[in-house]
């Protein structure tokens, strides 16, 4: 039998930290925090023997299980809040009045889930009904799971769908035989408990997760100054990015490395994986403008190019370490004799973690079975067929790339009638929002197009959604601009493991 | 579960959570105080109860012993290893690099004096000093675990000197109802039972409850009800133990700079990574384990016996330093 607690986040927002010292929020949270959830709603209840019982009955049920969705972790800045209770002994203590009281910082780290319900799960859990409702009034009495602004509505039920049974997945922390009673004796002495027992990761999961050529370890490029270009010109600016660094190789005395020159010690391009260059706009949200707030390095994986000694004297000697700003910048400019709209000097700050969320490359890299371009895929070559079987050409064109970047070929759909296709769906506009469409509008004037490298300025360029039969782990830069930024694709269905 | 007055081979160490730096510390220092008291005797090793949450070292001895007689036999071995404790009347850890040197080869120079030796490599280097003008005379770079430069009038030094040697806290408690301890109870206490931190000796800010957040405090910050006490015997034996924790300097972006057992320094800052491991390791095996390259990498170390590992971070406070609670790492 099984057990099934329902949790909905009533205001689709789940406050809880995974520590004092962190910004991240706790999610999708574990059994631990949700016992201790229950235990708060019996203890204000009066402590009821009966319901005592349908704890530590609960606590002693094995193999506990999650179905979350995926969430978006809110920014946490500092808060600066009152601390609790000042002192009212003295006469006179205005500390006392809401405008004079001190403040002290803090964070208030959120997730915000895709889906405000959560699923606690106990495979082999058959309660009496006494034990059920014992539990059940607790959970009706759970008003908050972490954070109190995490309001819930809880309730216990036996039956669950087994479409969301084949979703669960096995928490990280668990609660064991004996926990109610740590609890208590926790609470009476004034101690903060200690988090579960830890769940040793599966590591089958893990085995089950596909991933392209280049790694999920990037080095950001932080825009602190200058004018950034559009988006759509995020190739030129890549391109750019490169030949600086490639600079630097040469003002550190260092050999430059096929791994990032993307060429062969004869000269002709290599067809080896390289360092590709990626920008990192504002998309994917409800107000994103396109933006591009900054650009990643991202190395091929398992190159391990973000810590060679070679790869770092290279971008120290471009990026000098500014001690008034307390950070490295990296001065991108072009060429004297730039055309004045094509011209720009910008400045960008290496870092491994940006303060900005479009600087975070997590929605880049799922992993997911869909990812949809946020800038176009530049096809390999040129197309030929015309009305439909051009579609059926772009789309053989994608599958391709998704080989040429080690990726899974995209799932097969069989419709009920006709025949099976590829999960490739191309088209001029992405599915991401904010980002800017393959080709502009008919009337539109020409410097609204894609700018791009000489070596690819007259392919074709198209968005596209694709669908991985199996899960893919980002990032998935896919086509012939892939290693300047183009064919670059964010996880739209992001699953997270629990 | 060992009754507290029943001898036994086995004692698990319900005081020590597994995520805190102060109680790992104090795990090495009852090793180490076990040994340097009757190493050949109880053979002293540790391990990790994994299988029965919540999750804690448990101590295997050569001869059963209660737990009473495992706090005297550690409170004897850290009576004997605080004489090593001894610095001269310096207060903080910056000796001048010749000082520095001269201290650490005159601990070498004789096999009598193995435990300063040890003690004395654990805390510095004359390799690691700290950028200065002139790097001949240039103060040492201390061991990452010191945490207290005098800020608040908190000096390493001192308190690594008084803290071993302060056998018991002062009386918990006022008049009638003051109650005394034992160093033994005291260690006991550390060692076996949920800490209370009732004591208000000084510390090494290795507890993470020492890293008190005025905004999350439930009750009013001001009120020296909630001013947070010590758990002295953990502190003691923590003080033991870091002697275990050798330091050797480390090029690192351009510098020498000192790196210990089971440290590592990266763009995050410092952090100390200890593994959790299933089978009874001596104190030199458990060395070996935080020595190991593979450490921090997940899974390299199951061939060992290892079920997973532990980082705590070193953080800024305001102007103090603590350490996170310890988590586990997986990727």
């Amino acid at each position: 039998m099984t057990l099934v607690l329902e949790i909905e986040f009533l205001a689709g927002v789940a406050f809880a930290a995974v520590g004092p010292d962190s910004d991240r929020p706790d999610w999708p949270p574990q059994p631990d925090r949700i016992f201790s959830a229950l235990v708060a709603a019996w203890a204000a209840r009066g402590q009821s023997a009966r319901e005592a019982d349908a704890l530590r009955w609960l606590e002693t049920r094995p193999e506990q299980r999650i179905v979350a969705s995926g969430a978006l972790a809110r920014t946490a800045p500092v808060s600066f809040v009152p601390p609790n209770d000042p002192g009212t002994g003295r006469i006179g203590n205005r500390s006392v009045l809401p405008d004079f009281r001190a403040r002290q910082p803090r964070r208030f780290p959120a997730a915000r889930p895709d889906d405000p319900t959560l699923r606690l799960i106990w495979t082999d859990a058959d309660p009496d009904d006494a034990t059920l409702a014992a539990l059940d009034a607790l959970a009706a009495d759970t008003a908050y799971v972490g954070h109190s602004t995490s309001l819930t509505r809880c309730r216990f039920r036996r039956e669950v769908e087994p479409e969301v049974l084949a979703a669960a997945r096995p928490a990280q922390r668990r609660i064991y035989d004996g926990r109610l009673a740590e609890l208590t004796a926790a609470f009476a002495a004034g101690r903060r408990p200690a988090p579960g027992a830890r769940v040793p990761p599966a590591a089958e999961a893990a085995a089950m997760v596909r991933h392209g050529v280049f790694d999920s370890r990037w080095l950001l490029l932080d825009h602190v100054h200058g004018t950034m270009p559009d988006v759509r010109a995020a190739a030129i600016v890549a391109k750019t990015i490169r030949d600086a660094l490639l600079n630097g190789y040469s003002g550190a005395g260092k050999r430059i490395p096929e791994i990032v020159s993307g060429h062969a010690p004869d000269g002709t391009p290599t067809r080896a994986p390289h360092l590709a260059i990626v920008p990192l706009a504002f998309v994917g949200a409800p107000y994103a403008d396109g933006r591009v707030l900054g650009f990643a390095l991202v190395p091929p994986r398992g190159s391990g190019l973000l810590n060679d000694p070679g790869f770092l004297a290279a971008l120290r000697s471009k990026a000098e370490l500014i001690e008034e700003r307390g950070r490295r910048i990296l001065t991108i400019c072009t060429p004297k004799g730039t055309a004045n709209g094509h011209a720009f000097r910008i400045e960008l700050s290496p870092t491994l973690k940006a303060d900005r969320r479009s600087l975070d490359p997590a929605p880049y890299l799922g992993p997911a079975h869909t990812f949809a371009t946020v800038t176009p895929i530049v096809l390999d070559r040129h197309l030929k067929e015309k009305g439909a079987a051009r579609q059926n050409e772009i789309i053989a064109q994608i599958i391709i790339a998704c080989r040429n970047a080690g990726l899974p070929e995209p799932a097969t759909i069989t419709p009920d009638k006709g025949a099976p296709f590829a999960a490739v769906f191309p088209d001029k506009h992405s599915a991401i929002e904010g980002a800017v469409s393959a080709w502009p509008s008919g009337p539109a004037p020409a410097w609204t197009r894609w700018r791009l490298p000489k070596s690819l300025a007259s392919r074709p360029l198209i968005h596209a959604v694709i669908h991985f039969a199996e899960k893919v782990e980002g990032p998935v830069l896919l086509g012939a601009g892939r290693f300047f930024g183009l064919g670059l694709c964010r996880a739209i269905e992001p699953e997270r493991a629990p | 579960m060992t009754a507290p007055d029943e001898p036994a081979t086995r004692h698990r160490l319900d005081g020590l959570e597994p995520d805190n730096l102060l109680a790992f510390l104090a795990l090495l220092g009852l090793l180490r105080a076990l040994e340097a008291e009757s190493r050949d005797s109880l053979r002293p090793r540790a391990a990790w109860d994994v299988e029965h949450p919540p999750l804690r070292p448990v101590l295997h001895l050569a001869r059963p012993l209660t737990q009473t007689e495992v706090a005297e036999a550690a409170a004897a071995g850290v009576a004997r290893l605080a004489a090593a404790h001894e610095f001269g009347g310096r207060a903080d850890l910056d000796h001048p690099r010749p000082d520095a040197r001269d201290l650490l080869k005159a601990a070498a120079a004789s096999p009598e004096t193995r435990q300063r030796a040890d003690l004395l490599t654990a805390l510095m280097s004359d390799a690691a000093v700290k950028d200065a003008k002139d790097p001949a005379t240039a103060p040492v770079d201390p061991t990452p675990l010191c945490l207290l430069f005098g800020q608040g009038h908190q000096h390493f030094l001192d308190r690594l000197a008084s803290v071993p040697r302060t056998e018991v806290p002062p009386p918990r408690g006022r008049g009638k109802k003051a109650v005394a301890v034992s160093a033994a109870d005291c260690l006991a206490e550390a060692l076996f039972k949920p800490w209370h931190r009732d004591d208000p000796t000084f510390s090494f800010r290795w507890d993470p409850a020492e890293d008190v957040r005025y905004a999350l405090m439930p009750g009013d910050p001001t009120d020296p009800a909630y001013k947070g006490g010590t758990q002295h015997g953990a502190n003691r034996l923590a003080a033991i133990g870091i002697a275990a924790l050798t330091l050797a300097p480390e090029p690192r972006a351009g510098r020498v700079r000192p790196a210990i057992l089971g440290g590592r320094s990266d763009a995050r800052g410092f952090s100390f990574a200890w593994p959790v491991w299933r089978e009874p390791a001596t104190l030199a095996a458990i060395r070996a384990l935080l020595g190991h390259p593979g450490l921090r990498t997940p899974a390299a170390l199951a061939h060992l016996g290892v079920d997973h590992v532990l980082v705590a971070r070193r953080i800024s406070v305001g102007k103090f330093m603590n350490f996170t609670r310890a988590r586990a790492e997986e990727r």
